[in-house]
């Protein structure tokens, strides 16, 4: 009975120890310590920070960029920290291994890129939220060198900055719990400039261009990137590149139809000659309206010149470097400093005897805006009215050349703004990519199919700047009538 | 004990009678309470004479031809006793023999034991053989079960599911792959210990069987032996514990009998890291005897258990974190967390009713329904980073790859510290989205199968005398399956996103159309959901002739299988072939087998088999993409297979020995793999469906068993198996994808057809040579010791069929790449060979009886000496075309090289066993 006794009492023991060993394979529950080592690490960074004998020094974005050294990877040896709010999200597959980060939520005065080996960083780094990167170690520079995005990096690679790696995400970048609402930054289309680099920013009133309007965001055949030019309903003749990458999830989704608010990051293309908005989700544009395209007069082009001339000029009576003037003309101008000027040139850029000209070219100018609006034309008076002109270009670049006319301007300067103007899309004018030497006829462009009293404006857009600052000339001009 | 027998014998040749006729009998009784013992098989060993002992426990005997004879007597439980008689035309009466309590028998049992906790390892393609071969006396086959099924051994080189395994004369293999799920009666040893096998083509009496043969498992309560079992075991290869208790009553007044069985297998960590073992097993049976014809039992198993996984490695992760290492698991809250843990919930009911018609002729009816669910878990993450810790951007192979060995030396040093999944982080992710309203970034979800599976059969046994035995059975099976992936855990989000982010339009990222972008929750079904129907109907006959000098046999087997699947989501990638009912699939097959035996003398036997079947594609191999459409495999054809065998048996009294020859040949066999493809119609990368088809294998090869019995206490034992598995010709290849029109692929998302040149490529089935030697001791005073040494040879990679293909070489314009070279092509797809290893394996145990109760240990060690070889591998289909895998190779660590399972070191078993 003692044996049966011993044996009784193990195997309550073995069955207890067998029964009691929860395998507890079915426990995913969120650890109640999640984040803590974070957060604390965070802290000890303020109050660091905080501290007047602490170690660590506070950066501002502004002033660490002042550390950039064109053309350099700068190793930052000092015990920095800079602070930063998440504007990008690759949640959507629009940014690849970087982020960007302003100074403030609201408001921002400057913001920098940060690459890093990370995929998904949204759900890590997500919108908003509070960053704080200890830079000792990490590298300032570009990721291509000369692009003018100035970039956190964890390596140098050459004169060029690489991704911080897995091990100095760890031990370099720490989130706060804070995450606050990104206020995008409002900022007129034609005012977007490399200072807005990395912010999330909020342009009102704008639409993709007319020719591209019922396209999707991505190009089915573009291995990397696909740009789409926005233009602004309010200020006509500025446009700015919507960059969508191949990897995005909405590259097939249509182009938003009419006008809207659009929120995006702004950075540059890839080898850095433009400035580019990025979506971190296509939501983030609203429509708020119809399109805002300008009226338009298109009857085509005509198979030849009417058998009168209702007006020409050649120019031919103006002074060569000054403003056009007289024969009816009008020249104003709507901003900066540039005009239209009569010239002569010889050589490879010719002008036809004397020619008018307009360009920012060297002008330093912000922006720069000049008309030159002809006599009023009376389509009801005179039948099949044409136009014909010719136009040539040099180094046009992003600045722009628009023909347009107008039924309801009252002939003043003062009302040229506050009148209509609608466009005529058979008139061609010179391209970019047209030869500067040559000149470019405009097609005898049909006006028979409008009505009442019109005045036809050559209108310039460009600015100071060098990707910008492009010259068109003009001449020949002659309108005919049957 | 051994001077009872002793006296017997002189018993013997006192007794001396008169008459002519050479008749032997006796009584044979327990020793304990010396009640007649029923059903004790006595033989007249190398005769065909028999007789079981009636319910007085007497026996008789006659018509023994005049010589000396040994008879054996036999009955389970009991230690089995022989005599050596010499006839010379007269009686001889043995009088009252005492039947002695077999307390050594539990030998049996633990090493049954040590192969449960092999059968469902979800290593390699699990494919174990041991579970069928747990009830063979063969030498050849017990060491093939008990010493080689460890490195993923195959009999034959053929796969498991060509054993068929049944309950109570039910199949048991599973209708959608064709193999035996183990796990649905893991855990109840004790009760599932009446088995009958036939090896290979030899007769079955309840099935045609597959060419590795079929194991019929009798759980009717009556047959179980009456008492109570209680064992406790203790290992480190898959469960830690294990305690198992069962208890049978034996016929009870009224014709009632009840069997009851339970167990618990648990365990944190087997021996790979994170292998969390969670097993619950419960089984009943109760059987009814209604009168001498009639008699039904019913019975239920319910073996819920769930296992953590383990991942084939790439032999630098080897390199860096050795042989345990899993990429599966990670600490969560403080714990190792297995994120793939495979769990079966498949209840068993059965009933049975056994009708004795006459003396010779007997009619066994089944009824057995099957159902409950699998399922698989896994991460996805269309919102995060690939969470696997040996994603090959994170081993340091990837950045010396790019030249970046500063990247390299920190991607080691992290891999060796932390190495393993990061939950936290996967947490926090879904944490951070939920936050900012936005869907997950990760779930942990689990891949389904919800089976229903009613099968119904009635089984005829006849003998029409005494020397020919009829079997016949018709039998029908229904499987409706449902297969889905449903969400288990949210892991801190809010809801996930049930689309496909890598397709290319909002509408092709759907999985389902008729509720795009759903947010799913805990519990509720996504990515796909689908229906697979099979019916199979089923008649078999068989006549088995035994006579002196010649045993034969022929079988013959008609089925006809139809399978449809059904697609509940419109999926976006598939809008016109996903959703509803696929077209029909039907097949008609038939199945003829043959073969004899022949005895030259008692101790000199030939046996010859030969089978000739055709056999109907499994579900999963007749659809290409059964989650997302119901695109039916191009010309799907029934396979044929031809399998004949020839052995020489030796049964001398110190030797018995096997050697058989075999051939098989399975022709038009169709294998559908999926893989993740770089290099495709050229330089393009997609997921595809590879659909190989026409496939030709040989399977050739020796085996041997050999046993000596030394001395009385020690035996000698050794097995061999010499085999060569190929490929016999250049099977068909196809892909299919989600992409249309593009990379290779046509607007049926079909590339063009292929030949895959894989003809005299060896088969990736384990070891095709496989070599044991060992002795066994047994001490009279109830200890034995046993030792062997085993060798294992040419075990090969599974080599991509795609690669053997003329995409390997061909560019997009389906010219040969420009810098193709067909010397370094030869040197690159050459298969590989693992190194040849030897594995040490230990044995003891030992028994008491204590007052009535016996108490029994058990302990094997398995490799004792810890060698660490490759058990199984293959080639990652990633590097699918010539440029890739040159660029690949070419690495000092390859990026994408070939994936291997290892087998376990050193590893114990230890069972301890008490039966009252």
């Amino acid at each position: 009975m003692k044996t049966n006794k011993l044996i009784i009492c193990i195997l309550t023991l073995v069955l207890g120890i067998s029964f009691n060993s929860c395998v507890e394979d079915g426990d995913y529950s969120v650890p109640q310590d999640l984040g803590l080592v974070e957060n604390a690490e965070v802290e000890k960074i303020i109050a660091e920070l905080n501290d007047p004998n602490g170690n660590l020094d506070a950066i501002t974005i502004k002033n660490l960029k002042g550390l950039f050294i064109q053309d350099k990877a700068t190793e930052i040896t000092s015990d920095l920290v800079v602070k930063g709010y998440v504007t990008s999200s690759d949640r959507t597959g629009n940014f690849f291994k970087e982020i960007f980060i302003q100074d403030e939520a609201e408001n921002p005065e400057a913001a920098i890129k940060v690459v890093l080996n990370l995929n998904d960083t949204y759900n890590k780094y997500n919108l908003g939220r509070e960053i704080y990167i200890k830079l000792n170690g990490l590298f300032i520079g570009e990721t291509r060198s000369g692009d003018g995005v100035i970039t956190i990096g964890g390596v140098a690679s050459g004169n060029e900055v690489d991704d911080v790696t897995i091990k100095q995400i760890s031990e370099n970048i720490f989130r706060s719990s804070v995450t606050k609402a990104l206020v995008p930054k409002t900022v007129n289309l034609s005012e977007v400039s490399s200072d807005n680099l990395g912010m999330f920013i909020q342009i009102e009133s704008a639409q993709f261009q007319k020719d591209i309007k019922d396209l999707t965001f991505g190009d089915p055949d573009e291995q990397f990137d696909t740009q789409r030019v926005l233009e602004s309903c309010t200020a006509r003749g500025s446009s700015i590149s919507l960059e969508t990458s191949s990897f995005s999830t909405f590259k097939f989704s249509p182009l938003p139809a009419g006008s809207f608010t659009i929120n995006s990051v702004v950075s540059k293309t890839f080898d850095g000659s433009s400035l580019i908005l990025v979506l971190n989700d296509k939501n983030d544009i609203t429509v708020t309206g119809e399109r805002c395209d300008p009226p338009e007069l298109d009857c085509g082009l005509a198979n030849a010149e009417g058998t009168s001339i209702l007006f020409e000029d050649m120019f031919e009576s103006q002074s060569t470097n000054s403003p056009i003037s007289g024969n009816g003309w009008t020249n104003y101008q709507e901003a900066g400093t540039e005009t239209w000027e009569a010239y002569r040139a010889s050589g490879s850029n010719a002008s036809q005897g004397i020619s008018a000209r307009v360009g920012a070219f060297r002008s330093g100018d912000d922006r720069t805006a000049a008309w030159l609006i002809s006599p009023e034309i009376d389509l009801d008076a005179n039948s099949n009215v044409k136009l014909s002109f010719e136009t040539s270009n040099s180094f046009a670049d992003a600045s722009n050349l628009d023909v347009m006319f107008s039924n309801d301007w009252d002939g003043t300067i003062d009302g040229v703004l506050s009148a209509t103007w609608g466009v005529l899309p058979a008139a061609y004018i010179v391209q970019d990519s047209d030869s500067f030497s040559s000149w470019f006829e405009s097609g005898i462009v049909d006006l028979s199919c409008g009505s009442g009293k019109i005045h036809i404006a050559f209108k310039y857009t460009g600015s100071g700047d060098s990707a910008n600052d492009g010259t068109y000339e003009l001449d020949n001009f002659k309108i005919t009538k049957d | 004990m051994r001077k009872i027998v002793l006296s017997i014998f002189v018993l013997i040749f006192c007794i001396t009678g008169f008459n002519a006729q050479n008749i032997v009998k006796g009584i044979v009784t327990d020793s304990d309470s010396e009640d007649p013992l029923q059903g004790v098989l006595v033989s007249v060993v190398n005769t065909a004479l028999n007789q079981k002992t009636g319910l007085d426990g007497a026996f008789t005997i006659k018509n023994i031809p005049k010589g000396n004879y040994i008879l054996e007597l036999k009955l389970e439980g009991y230690e089995t006793q022989s005599f050596p008689v010499e006839f010379v035309g007269d009686t001889i009466d043995l009088g009252i023999i005492l039947f002695y309590k077999d307390i050594s028998e539990d030998q049996d049992l633990s090493l049954i034991t040590i192969t449960d906790d092999e059968l469902n390892d979800d290593a390699s393609a699990a494919d174990n053989i041991a579970g069928l071969l747990q009830a063979t006396r063969d030498i050849y086959l017990r060491t093939a079960a008990f010493e080689f099924s460890s490195s993923f051994f195959r009999i034959k080189g053929l796969d498991s599911g060509n054993g068929k395994v049944l309950i109570n004369g039910i199949e048991m293999n599973k209708i959608y792959d064709g193999r035996a799920q183990w796990s649905n009666w893991g855990g109840l040893n004790d009760v599932l210990r009446n088995q009958e096998f036939s090896n290979g083509l030899a007769p079955s009496n309840f099935t045609f069987g597959g060419i590795l043969g079929s194991t019929n498992i009798n759980t009717r309560a009556s047959e179980q032996r009456s008492g109570t079992r209680i064992s406790y075991s203790s290992s480190n290869r898959s469960y830690v514990h294990r305690v198992m208790a069962t208890h049978s009553t034996g016929m009870l007044d009224g014709g009632w009998a009840m069997t009851f069985s339970g167990s618990r297998r648990a365990g944190l960590e087997g021996f790979n890291e994170g292998t969390t073992y969670n097993a619950y097993s419960l089984f009943a049976a109760i059987e009814k005897k209604f009168n001498e014809k009639h008699s039904i039992n019913l019975s239920a198993i319910f073996t819920p258990n769930r296992r953590g996984k383990s991942s084939p490695n790439t032999q630098e992760v080897f390199d860096l974190k050795g042989i345990a290492y899993n990429d599966y698991w990670g600490y969560l809250n403080g714990r190792k967390t297995n994120s793939r843990i495979k769990e079966v919930v498949e209840p068993i009911i059965m009933l049975n009713h056994y009708w004795d018609i006459s003396d010779n002729t007997s009619l066994q009816t089944n009824v057995g329904y099957q159902f409950g669910r699998i399922g698989n878990s896994r991460l996805d993450f269309n919102g995060g980073a690939n969470p696997s810790p040996t994603y090959y951007q994170y081993l340091p192979s990837y950045y010396e790859r790019n030249e970046d060995l500063a990247g390299a030396y920190e991607a080691r040093n992290r891999f060796e510290d932390d190495g393993q999944l990061n939950w936290n982080r996967i947490i926090d992710a879904n944490v951070t989205n939920a936050q900012n309203g936005i869907e997950n970034a990760y779930v942990l979800y689990e891949d389904r199968n919800d089976d229903k599976q009613i099968s119904v059969n009635s089984i005829l046994n006849s003998s029409i005398n005494d020397n020919i035995t009829i079997n016949s059975k018709l039998e029908y099976r229904r499987l409706r399956s449902e297969n889905f992936a449903e969400v288990i855990d949210l892991l801190g989000g809010n809801g996930y996103l049930d689309i496909n982010p890598f397709a290319d339009t909002e509408n092709a990222q759907q999985n389902n159309l008729l509720s795009p972008n759903r947010v799913v929750q805990e519990g509720d079904k996504f990515r796909y959901s689908f229906l697979l129907n099979s019916d199979v109907a089923s008649a078999f006959t068989q006549a088995q002739f035994k006579y002196n000098k010649v045993d034969f046999y022929g079988a013959v087997n008609l089925s006809r299988t139809t399978h449809q699947r059904e697609g509940l989501y419109q999926n976006g990638r598939f809008v016109d072939n996903s959703l509803g009912l696929s077209d029909k699939i039907d097949f008609t097959n038939y199945a003829v087998k043959a073969g004899l035996t022949y005895k030259i003398t008692g101790r000199h036997l030939l046996d010859l088999n030969a089978a000739y079947l055709t056999q109907a594609p499994n579900i999963r191999n007749s659809f290409s993409n059964s989650r997302e459409n119901n695109a039916i495999v191009d010309d799907l054809k029934s396979e044929k297979v031809f399998s004949t065998d020839f052995s020489y048996i030796l049964r001398s009294p110190i030797v018995t020995s096997k050697l058989t020859a075999y051939y098989t040949n399975v022709k038009d066999a169709t294998e559908i793999s999926f893989y993740f493809a770089d290099g495709v119609g050229g330089d393009n990368t997609a997921f595809v469906q590879e659909i190989l088809s026409g496939i030709e294998k040989q399977h050739i090869g020796l085996e041997l068993g050999i046993e000596a019995q030394v001395t009385p206490t020690i035996k000698l034992k050794g097995a061999a198996s010499i085999g060569q598995y190929t490929y016999a010709n250049n099977p068909n290849l196809y892909l299919t994808s989600d992409v249309a029109d593009n990379g290779g692929f046509n607007s049926d998302f079909r590339s063009k057809d292929y030949v895959s040149l894989l003809k005299d490529y060896k088969i990736a089935a384990g070891p095709q040579n496989a070599y044991s030697v060992g002795f066994e001791y047994r001490d009279p005073n109830y200890w034995w010791f046993g030792a062997t040494t085993n060798f294992f040879s040419k075990t090969y990679v599974d080599v991509a069929p795609l690669n053997r293909s003329a995409n390997f070489y061909e560019d997009s314009d389906g010219l040969p790449f420009s810098d193709y070279d067909p010397e370094l092509a030869r040197e690159l797809l050459k298969q590989e060979k693992f190194d040849d290893y030897m594995v040490v394996n230990l044995v003891g145990g030992k028994s008491w009886k204590i007052g009535d109760k016996f108490v029994s240990v058990f302990a094997t060690v398995n490799n004792l000496l810890g060698e660490e070889y490759k058990s199984g591998g293959f080639e990652q289909g990633r590097n699918a075309n010539f440029r890739q895998l040159r660029d690949d190779k070419a690495l000092d660590t390859p990026v994408f090289g070939n994936k291997y399972w290892y087998g376990r070191g050193t590893t114990y078993f230890l069972n301890v066993n008490l039966r009252f």
